[in-house]
């Protein structure tokens, strides 16, 4: 922390932090109010910021008029799958590069973090032709595998990082007490990763369940869209200018994050911060 | 039963050499202490004999089998590392029960056999407490204890203490001795430390740049070190050595060829045995510089006519006349000799 010693000082730097963070809940202030808002409210020429008359119609519309549950259903099922893949996934690579040593190591640890150099939509260009003719294209786990490699590399980075912090002497001790390598991994190594763990599922689910790009171009049928493109499409198309049920929407999808947050965030700065500091 | 034989063994880490071809025969119950330099090769022969490394040759057997093939939990040694490596999730109880509760037995057996290694310990009320909750000292005894609890027979112990101050070092020595009495088991146990190899082990087995330079009794490397290596390196302050072409008159009065045909080039005398007078049979011109309090002894340092260094350790407080000429003395009994190669020779 830096130490902050006159007064004025303290000033400026309070005053940086409150724009800093007024950019930042800007508009997640507007998207909560104008749920909450009537539509004649949502176009008045001076807006309000606290709806005047708070109503759950926009919420109500937003549910029954548009597929919304549908695009939560199907986000929940892919994100949850590639959070949960990705992460189991990624802890037994990082194991094996972390703890074991075997020919071509480097190399093959080099050429998976590589991957992340790329940006994603470029990923997307060679994994469109591959899903089609692999039949994946506009499957859900197509979408799920193309996250998944987007997600690993980062993933298997940061786990990377955990195991080999762990003394190989924790682990020889175990192999003395009779362990193998699973006991080894599910005794010892994933209940000292937890933090680890966590970052990466809160990480790999994030990801997904905010993409726009791989999901929109990789799903083609109504019935299997995730949220990004479900509530674009639709309140770019049939429900245009409904920004009430817009916003009450992203409400909707938003919840789940902050939830995951809410619960989990302790876990995630611990686990972003861990290892810069002895 | 529990006979450990190290048979030329090798082990290399890419092109270096790290163990070239050691043989020991440790018998069952035996406390044996690897004593050498840092670097020497003592963790890695610690590390094969556990088989958490593969040998590069030779062979290794507990009790008349070669274990060389068989996996580390089945050889039946148990090791306690020097960084402890205690479980941080789990309890100290469930640390101590881990290797239990792996080969199946039963629960309440578990918690008799853990019970029953802490009071030995005096760690019974820490049971329920993680290691992040203990002090040093503490951890050392749940090492011990996890060790105690597989009931090995062949216990492997790296610079266990090594990380505790002075006076808990100098308490667990006294434990850790009185252990090896009771649980009759066979113990090998690595140190830099020659205190704690002097005051433990049945044997020392010295090492040096992954070679054995002299496998005895404490009494045996102290009194009849193998050669100058190990006569300079068991016992502090370190012996003093003095090649007898610098010292005509000393070479006049030691035999000039030993009973097996050995030439004495050089010979050794601990510091403890030097007379700051010359009423030894064994004359030297000195000069000495500087004098240490130790508490119980004085050290005083120096150096002969020919210009080798010299240390005397004495009990008595002497008038020093610091860089005046003196002469100093000792007598037959108390000199090494050493033939060209510093190999030991007896008269
Ligand atoms: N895994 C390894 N890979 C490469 N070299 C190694 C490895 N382990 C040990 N060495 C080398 O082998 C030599 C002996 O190491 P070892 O750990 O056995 O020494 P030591 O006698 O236990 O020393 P210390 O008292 O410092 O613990 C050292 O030169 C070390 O650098
Ligand atoms: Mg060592």
């Amino acid at each position: 922390m830096l130490p902050v010693q006159h007064r004025h000082e303290t000033w400026v730097f309070r005053g940086l932090l409150t724009i800093f963070v007024f950019f930042l809940l800007m508009p997640i202030l507007w998207m909560l109010s104008t749920s909450f808002k009537a539509p004649e409210e949502v176009f008045l020429k001076v807006p309000t910021i606290i709806p005047e008359e708070p109503t759950l119609r926009n919420y109500m519309r937003a549910l029954t008029e548009t597929r919304i549950l549908t695009y939560l259903y199907n986000g929940l099922i892919v994100s949850m799958t590639n959070a949960a893949l990705t992460t189991v996934l990624a802890a037994l690579a990082a194991y094996g590069f972390a703890k074991f040593r075997f020919k071509g190591r480097k190399s093959l640890m080099f050429l998976m973090i590589s991957a992340q150099m790329f940006p994603y939509a470029v990923l997307l260009i060679s994994l469109y032709p591959f899903m089609q003719r692999t039949g994946l294209f506009d499957t859900r786990s197509g979408l799920i595998l193309a996250y998944l490699v987007f997600a690993m590399p980062a993933s298997i980075y940061i786990l990377f990082s955990y195991i080999v912090n762990l003394p190989d002497e924790l682990i020889e001790a175990a192999r003395m007490d009779g362990a193998d390598e699973w006991l080894i991994l599910r005794e010892l190594i994933l209940p000292l990763l937890t933090p680890g763990l966590i970052t990466v599922f809160l990480y790999s689910f994030m990801w997904s369940w905010n993409d726009l790009l791989y999901s929109l171009t990789l799903i083609s049928s109504e019935t299997k869209r995730t949220v990004g493109p479900g509530l674009l499409l639709t309140f770019l198309g049939e429900m245009e200018q409904d920004w009430g049920a817009a916003m009450a929407g992203s409400v909707i999808v938003s919840l789940p994050i902050i939830l995951a947050f809410t619960f989990l965030q302790r876990f995630f700065v611990q686990g972003l911060t861990a290892g810069a500091v002895k | 039963m529990a006979r450990v034989e190290i048979k030329n063994v090798t082990k290399s880490f890419g092109a270096t050499e790290v163990l070239k071809g050691l043989d020991i025969d440790i018998s069952h119950g035996e406390f044996v202490a690897l004593l050498g330099a840092s670097g020497c090769g003592k963790s890695t022969l610690l590390r094969c004999i556990a088989g958490l490394e593969d040998l590069g040759g030779g062979d290794i057997r507990f009790g008349n089998k070669s274990v060389i093939n068989i996996a580390p939990s089945k050889r039946g040694a148990a090791m306690v590392f020097q960084s402890y490596a205690l479980y941080p999730h789990k309890t100290v109880a469930e640390n101590m029960g881990f290797a239990l509760r792996i080969d199946g037995t039963p629960k309440p057996e578990i918690e008799r056999k853990v019970g029953e290694a802490a009071k030995i310990l005096g760690i019974t009320p820490l049971l329920n407490k993680r290691p992040r909750q203990l002090s040093g000292g503490q951890r050392q005894r749940v090492a011990i204890g996890r060790a105690i609890v597989r009931a090995p027979e062949v216990f492997l112990f790296d610079e266990p203490l090594s990380n505790l101050d002075a006076e808990l070092r100098a308490r667990m020595r006294v434990e850790l001795t009185r252990l090896h009495r009771r649980l009759d088991a066979t113990m090998i146990y690595v140190t830099h430390d020659q205190v704690e190899a002097m005051t433990m082990a049945d044997r020392i087995v010295v090492m040096e740049g992954g070679h054995i330079q002299q496998i005895g009794t404490p009494d045996d490397v102290y009194a009849r070190p193998a050669n100058i290596y190990v006569a300079q390196f068991i016992g502090t302050p370190k012996m003093n050595v003095f090649k007898l072409s610098s010292y005509l008159h000393l070479q006049k009065q030691l035999p000039s060829a030993v009973a097996n045909g050995g030439i004495p080039h050089t010979i050794g005398i601990r510091p403890e045995d030097i007379r700051e007078d010359a009423s030894g049979a064994l004359k030297i011109g000195a000069t000495l510089e500087l004098s240490e309090s130790l508490g119980r002894e004085r050290l005083y340092h120096g150096s002969t006519v020919a210009g080798d260094e010299l240390t005397i350790a004495s009990h008595k407080e002497m008038s020093l006349q610091v860089g005046q000429p003196t002469t100093v003395s000792f007598n037959r009994g108390q000199v090494h000799m050493f033939d060209e190669k510093g190999i030991r020779l007896d008269f």
